[in-house]
């Protein structure tokens, strides 16, 4: 019974959202102290051998890498929150990634409010982020930058995470057909910007 | 079809150089994974309880990237970012439906800045300026006419809303460039130039165009319409330094006092080639897109105009 002993309790959250103290013993998933550990090993194992991948999608869907490391860490207390929902625990890397995509996309559509971009800026003093430099070196990742957050999300996981069409689609959680038709209109363009670049180069 | 530019884009990705990710990442890692779990009671539905954790989590991790990130502009269809400076006189003489033919005529007078007097020719610049303005935002069908030494009648038909032309007409049209530091503000704002001294003003722009990146799909709307801004020497120099030096503060372009746009600096622009763009479907209105850039393109006005009557002839 809620405020019935208050002593060494932790936190829980109602179906009314209320929220109350619950007497240490009666914590769920930390009843013992090893199962809180066991949990805690599981999480670490399963989300540390794809912290670097996690991050360059962050750096590259976001093009910061400041911003890529808050949206990573964003997205870790997210699944630790819900790592309980997780049954299948070799299913991590696709889950994880679905959480850290929206993430990302929520940023990414946040700061597209309105914003100054240069036009023609040196690469070389993009202030020395890494992802900045990486996707400004090469005139087609540069496009990246005009693309829409929907459409820049599939090109990333398109041609740099290589997954197949369903694979961005279960991420997601869009029909294939739209993954399908946000992928041509990104293509189309990049392309576009490519030919721009090439015509203003000439 | 695309197969070529699928290719090079693998290949660009796949180049080596992308940052592993960094030491205090790895901590933090630890640190997420030793933070209590909002949990359930035991016995009780997961599934109903889950969604409500995270959503308790997204909430936080919402306000936090709010407080930090950028609030841009909320573009007004068809906002005025300067409303006509007087009261009209019979303001509300617009025809019924069934009326189409005729115009609103609407007379404003030059008003004198300090001690500077109107002089001969003063009103056909202004006129000029006019016309300009309005051809840019493709209005057209108005007529401006000198009927004075300081006054000047606007022919409007009545087919076009009067609103959008006074909007155009009664704004002088004076561009500043204002660091707002961690300040946020929104479009329509008024900006105290004691609180926010300009860090330069229109004057110092070259060229203002707007651009339609790409038109969308069958709807037809222009996918993301930006401003693009090139500034003179002196300002390209000193908006680059600044930018370098102010990166995640707002900065706004303001029109007669008021913010027209106020957007977070996202990197240094050097060059003074500036774009400005929103990312609201189809980006910004057409009319402040224009009205921007007919300020920015054409000058502010000599001298003020201001509204002192309005009449409509059949």
């Amino acid at each position: 019974v809620p405020g019935e002993n208050l002593s060494g309790s932790s936190l829980v959250w109602t179906a009314d959202m209320r929220l109350f103290a619950l007497p240490m013993d009666r914590h769920p998933a930390e009843a013992t102290p090893s199962a809180a550990d066991t949990r805690r090993a599981a999480f670490v194992a399963a989300a540390r051998p794809g912290l670097d991948r996690a991050y360059r999608l962050a750096g590259l869907l976001l093009g910061d890498g400041h911003e890529a490391e808050d949206a990573v860490q964003d997205a870790l207390v997210v699944a630790w929150q819900s790592f309980d929902r997780l049954r299948e625990a070799d299913r991590f890397g696709a889950w994880f990634d679905r959480i850290l995509v929206n993430g990302c996309r929520d940023r990414l559509r946040r700061r597209k409010v309105v914003r100054f971009i240069p036009i023609d800026g040196e690469p070389e003093r993009a202030g020395g982020d890494p992802f900045a430099s990486f996707i400004e070196r090469d005139a087609v990742l540069a496009g990246l930058e005009r693309l829409t957050a929907d459409e820049r999300i599939v090109v990333v996981l398109r041609f740099w995470a290589d997954l197949p069409l369903e694979g961005i689609a279960e991420r997601l959680g869009w029909p294939l057909g739209t993954v399908k038709s946000r992928l041509h209109r990104a293509l189309g363009r990049l392309r576009e910007t490519l030919a721009n670049a090439q015509e203003a180069g000439q | 079809m695309s197969t070529e530019l699928e290719t090079r884009l693998a290949t660009a990705f796949r180049r080596a150089g992308l940052p592993a990710a960094p030491a205090s990442l790895v901590e933090a890692l630890e640190t997420v994974a030793s933070a209590p779990v909002v949990s359930s009671r035991p016995g009780r539905g997961r599934s109903v309880w889950a969604p409500l954790a995270v959503a308790a989590v997204l909430v936080v991790a919402a306000a936090v990237v709010i407080g930090g990130g950028q609030r841009g502009v909320a573009p007004l269809p068809s906002a005025s970012p300067s409303p006509p400076p007087a009261p009209s006189v019979e303001g509300s003489a617009v025809p019924s439906d069934g009326d189409i033919s005729g115009h609103l005529v609407v007379g404003y007078r030059a008003q004198p800045v300090g001690d500077l007097q109107l002089m001969s020719g003063d009103m056909n610049v202004i006129a000029t300026i006019l016309e300009k303005r309005l051809a840019l935002a493709g209005i057209d069908g108005v007529t401006v006419r000198v009927v004075g030494d300081d006054r000047l009648d606007v022919e409007i038909p009545a087919l076009r809303d009067p609103e959008i032309v006074r909007a155009t007409v009664g704004q002088t049209g004076h561009v500043d460039f204002v660091p707002l530091g961690t300040t946020s503000k929104e479009a329509g704002d008024t900006i105290d130039p004691a609180e926010f001294p300009a860090l330069f003003s229109g004057d110092q722009v070259d060229t203002a165009a707007v651009v339609e990146t790409q038109p969308g799909g069958p709807g037809g709307t222009p996918e993301g319409r930006s401003i693009t801004i090139n500034l003179k020497a002196p300002a390209a120099e000193l908006f680059g330094q600044y930018t370098a030096d102010h990166i995640g503060q707002y900065f706004a372009i303001a029109v007669d006092g008021k913010v027209v746009l106020a957007p977070v600096i996202n990197s240094e622009i050097p060059g003074g080639n500036i774009q400005v763009e929103a990312g609201t479907p189809g980006g910004f209105g057409v009319e402040e897109a224009t009205n921007l850039v007919a300020v920015l393109q054409f000058g502010p006005l000599p001298y003020p105009l201001q509204e002192i009557s309005a009449e409509f002839v059949p």
